[in-house]
């Protein structure tokens, strides 16, 4: 028994570490100033990356805006969108029905770099490439899937029988669906809306295929810093990506409160 | 004039007819029992009265005025659905205004509604609690309560009692009777518990895959079944095909004497098991051999072959009688009812 | 024939569909078709006008199609087996552990908040030639400079790009596999127990197969990613061979702009290998439901 408790702590802080050290690193890099290349700890330490990152100059503020513009404006359509596809797939029945199953899953099989290298053509010929608008609507067949299957669950779980209740009750088709129905797609709100925002939010080849480089997201201004570049400015970047996705969710989960936050759906 | 009329009514789910040419006319303020076995369509008829469904074909209307194109919100008919349903997001109070605040009913006039139906209910005090604090016997008073807060002038309850134990349900059938004779609503309710519709109901209309069978009061439907399913519905029958003459119904083997009929020739007799008494063995009479026996509550019920048939039989005092005693049958002529001798045609689809 | 019901249930469909299956269809089906197109020579653009199977011949035929194709599979499947592996240990240790385990909901959120790009940042800046475990075996004496620490990155072996990919993939697995064991365990779990099996038998004979379609389904799903995904062996990648991904794209960015056909073609084969994947995928989850349900 006592073994089996060390065993567990040792698992534990395992995966602790493997979990938080990256992120320590990106921590420790950020506030360092001059760290010799054979060197274990930083000779110095600084704001020098986090005064560049928040300076105009870096372009970081605006990208966090253009960023946050996207991702949200994609996932409120997406939302939109996939309500009433969620219900169509979650309670109706009707011919056709298992091809357009497929047909709303093909996004998450068929990669993106094949879509957008076709699209991309498309896009150039309406000039929607370099456009905001353009790399929105590249976006959203990309989370649509998610939120459909998320939608067409919920549907699938809830039936019509609450609806319908509404209904006997004398309310109009909107008061069914805003007074019965959605309080009950409130999970299902909180979870496809923190998925599809972060799959839009750290799209990189599409943003950068339909952007051209024009439209500035976060993972546009990442992306060279990977390889090369100065590891004090990647370092900050990389953090502040992940305290927005992380903001964002704990906005959505108080803003819409919800008995079951719990949910099953993730996404890579 | 009646409060609900219906004109062959007929809808169908994927070509299999659950409702076929239905006709009925229910009284105001009547209490009608739609009763039937699972799948025979009362769910349907019910969901056709509240425009829920749609017809396929056939008229209704209410209060004299048609509403057969008319959507579930625009009828004035309120239903109970079998599981609560009260939402789970609204507090009790909420729930029972929810119908008033579609209307866009002032907010002070739903508060004092909602007091009243809460006083009504015996629900006093649980204006505030959620749906889940609530027992299953308080949750189905609140969905009550939620559709008379609409005073609508038909009330349809599918199966209300039928998530309930034993006793919550005696209570509730009793609250809801009261209701009824208080605020003289027309009610239609579906049950397939033919007790249920005994007592409650003012007439029972008899479903059977789909097709209406019989309309009548519970005392008629139980003495005169029009149809050899009506009968089987509400008790144990045995039927005896014969022929109806001269004041006679005519077996293979025997001869009985029947009080004056109307009708001749051949038909099949409905014998409740309740009306026939046991005797000892008589020249004169049917006269077999007890193959079975069992109890139900304080009765006893006997199965006797005579000759290739076997008989049912129910009573009090059979409890001394043992399997292989010869015994003869006394039935009770002016109880027994009589119906055409070739089945109703009833078509053999299945429905919902 | 269909009644007025199922035609009105049909009519509702379509019609609650139609807004988001026209974004799938056009940007998103509509970029494959012009790929196919593509892939088949059709180009007007440039006055290509003939259907043609030539660029599927050209790559089939040039040597590095197959060094590449290997190295995209390479990748994939490593990560996928590994990820898949630790992702349905750590289910099942958690599955043991959780209620009181706090971590469970930390490693809830790492993987949705922490993007591809940021993950390969951090594991570069670790286990690079001047990341932190390099210095670390400078400091300790292994080795006398970060330089002499083993390559990862822009190598033939891709271990760097596989660990990425493992990072970010083993979250994934986990909680798409907790999901699953938890409802066996709560449903057979006591059952499995009254009739004297130990845990391991119990894991063994009822929590890993009734959890296979997830770990399946799981496993298809990463690797189908992978397989398809850009960025990381862009950046991190080596420079010969390059996975399929990657070399369709620097055939697409070519100045010569009839190489695009041949990105087309590429395009098409990736898609295809995924599509096939989640086909098996989806025939062997059918066979088992049919067996398990």
């Amino acid at each position: 028994m006592k073994n089996l408790k060390t065993l567990r702590a040792i698992i534990n802080l395992m995966i602790l570490m493997v979990i938080v050290v990256p992120f320590l690193v990106l921590v420790v890099w950020s506030f360092s100033q001059g760290w010799p290349t054979n060197a274990l700890f930083p000779k110095e330490w600084g704001l020098r990356g986090w005064s560049y990152l928040f300076s105009p100059e870096s372009k970081m503020l605006s990208s966090i805006a253009t960023s946050t513009l996207i991702s949200l404006t994609v996932t409120v359509l997406a939302i939109l969108l996939s309500i009433p596809a969620g219900k169509a797939l979650g309670v109706y029945e009707f011919k056709g029905k298992k091809v357009v199953e497929i047909i709303v899953l093909a996004p998450l099989i068929i990669p993106t770099i094949t879509v957008g290298m076709g699209i991309q053509i498309v896009f150039i010929r309406y000039g929607l490439t370099d456009t905001l608008l353009g790399v929105i609507l590249v976006h959203l067949p990309i989370v649509l899937p998610y939120g459909i299957r998320i939608f067409a669950s919920s549907y699938k779980a809830m039936g019509i029988k609450w609806e319908e209740q509404a209904q006997v009750l004398k309310a109009k088709p909107w008061q069914r669906f805003w007074y019965a129905t959605l309080p009950f797609l409130y999970p299902g709100i909180i979870s496809a809306g923190v998925l599809m925002f972060n799959v839009s939010f750290s799209q990189y080849f599409l943003t950068y295929l339909i952007g051209g480089g024009k439209i500035l997201t976060l993972p546009i201004l990442l992306f060279p810093f990977v390889n090369s570049g100065d590891r004090v400015i990647a370092s900050g970047l990389g953090l502040v990506i992940v305290a927005v996705s992380v903001a964002f969710m704990v906005i959505v989960e108080k803003i819409i409160s919800s008995p079951e936050q719990e949910t099953n759906f993730y996404y890579l | 004039m009646p409060k609900i009329i219906l004109k062959e009514m007929t809808k169908a789910y994927e070509g299999n007819p659950a409702i076929a040419r239905v006709s009925l006319e229910i009284e105001d303020g009547e209490l009608l029992a739609l009763v039937g076995h699972s799948g025979c369509g009362k769910t349907t008829l019910l969901r056709l009265i509240s425009g829920l469904t749609a017809a396929d074909q056939g008229h209704i209307w209410i209060d004299g005025v048609e509403v057969t194109g008319q959507k579930a919100e625009e009828r004035d008919v309120v239903m109970v659905f079998q599981e609560n349903l009260l939402f789970p997001h609204l507090t009790v109070a909420e729930n029972i205004a929810f119908g008033l605040k579609m209307q866009k009913v002032p907010r002070k006039k739903r508060t004092e509604k909602t007091k009243e139906m809460l006083e009504l209910m015996q629900l006093p005090n649980l204006g505030k609690r959620y749906p889940a604090e609530l027992s299953g016997g308080q949750q189905q008073r609140v969905a009550l309560a939620r559709a008379l807060a609409l005073e609508p002038k038909v009330l349809l309850l599918d199966e209300p009692l039928s998530n309930l134990d034993p006793k919550l349900r005696d209570e509730l059938r009793e609250l809801i009777l009261r209701l009824h004779r208080e605020l003289q609503m027309t009610t239609v309710l579906v049950t397939h518990d033919r007790d249920e519709a005994m007592m409650m109901a003012d007439r029972i209309a008899v479903l059977y895959y789909g097709k209406l069978l019989q309309v009548d009061q519970p005392v008629n439907i139980y003495r005169y079944p029009a149809a050899r399913e009506v009968a089987s519905l509400f008790g144990q029958c045995n039927f005896i095909p014969g022929l109806l003459k001269d004041g006679e119904f005519q077996t293979e083997d025997y001869r009985f004497t029947v009080p004056a009929l109307k009708r001749g020739g051949r038909v099949e007799a409905c014998i409740r098991s309740e009306h026939i008494k046991i005797a000892r063995p008589q020249e004169d009479r049917p006269t077999g051999v007890i193959l079975e026996k069992k109890y139900l509550g304080g009765q006893g019920i006997l199965k006797i072959g005579v000759g290739n048939l076997i008989f049912v039989a129910r009573g009090n005092n059979y409890f001394d009688l043992d399997i292989g005693n010869q015994v003869s049958l006394d039935i009770d002529w002016s109880q027994v009812s009589f119906t055409k001798g070739d089945h109703f045609p009833g078509d053999q689809t299945s429905c919902g | 024939m269909l009644s007025k019901f199922v035609s009105r249930d049909t009519l509702k469909g379509y019609l609650y569909l139609a807004p988001a299956l026209a974004v799938i269809l056009f940007f998103f089906l509509g970029g494959f078709l012009i790929a196919f197109v593509q892939s088949l020579g059709y180009f007007p653009v440039i006055g290509m006008e003939e259907f043609t199977l030539k660029y599927y011949k050209e790559v089939f035929q040039n040597p590095e199609f197959l060094e590449s194709l290997q190295y995209t599979l390479h990748i994939s499947f490593i990560s996928t087996a590994i990820a898949t592996v630790f992702g349905t240990a750590l289910a099942y240790f958690f599955l043991k552990t959780t209620p009181h385990n706090p971590l469970f909901h930390f490693i809830h959120k790492v993987p949705i908040a922490v993007p591809h790009l940021v993950a390969a940042l951090m594991i570069v800046f670790i286990l690079s030639q001047g990341g932190i475990i390099s210095r670390l075996f400078v400091k300790v004496g292994w080795i006398t400079e970060t330089a002499d620490f083993p390559a990862i990155f822009y190598t033939q072996n891709a271990i760097g790009i596989i660990l990425i990919y493992i990072w970010k993939e083993v979250p994934f697995v986990t909680l798409m596999v907790y999901t699953v064991m938890k409802n066996i365990h709560t449903k057979l779990g006591e059952a499995a127990a009254t009739l004297k099996a130990s845990q391991l038998q119990v894991f063994c004979h009822v929590i890993l197969p009734l959890s296979m379609p997830s770990i399946v389904s799981a496993s298809a799903i990463i690797f189908a990613f992978s397989f398809g995904a850009f960025e990381i062996p862009f950046l991190l990648g080596a420079t010969y061979p390059k996975t399929l991904p990657v070399w369709a794209y620097l055939n697409f960015i070519s100045v010569d702009l009839s190489a695009r056909p041949l990105a087309m073609v590429i395009n098409m084969l990736v898609s295809l290998v995924c599509t096939v994947l989640i086909f098996i995928y989806y025939l062997s989850m059918r066979k088992y439901l049919r067996k398990w349900s």
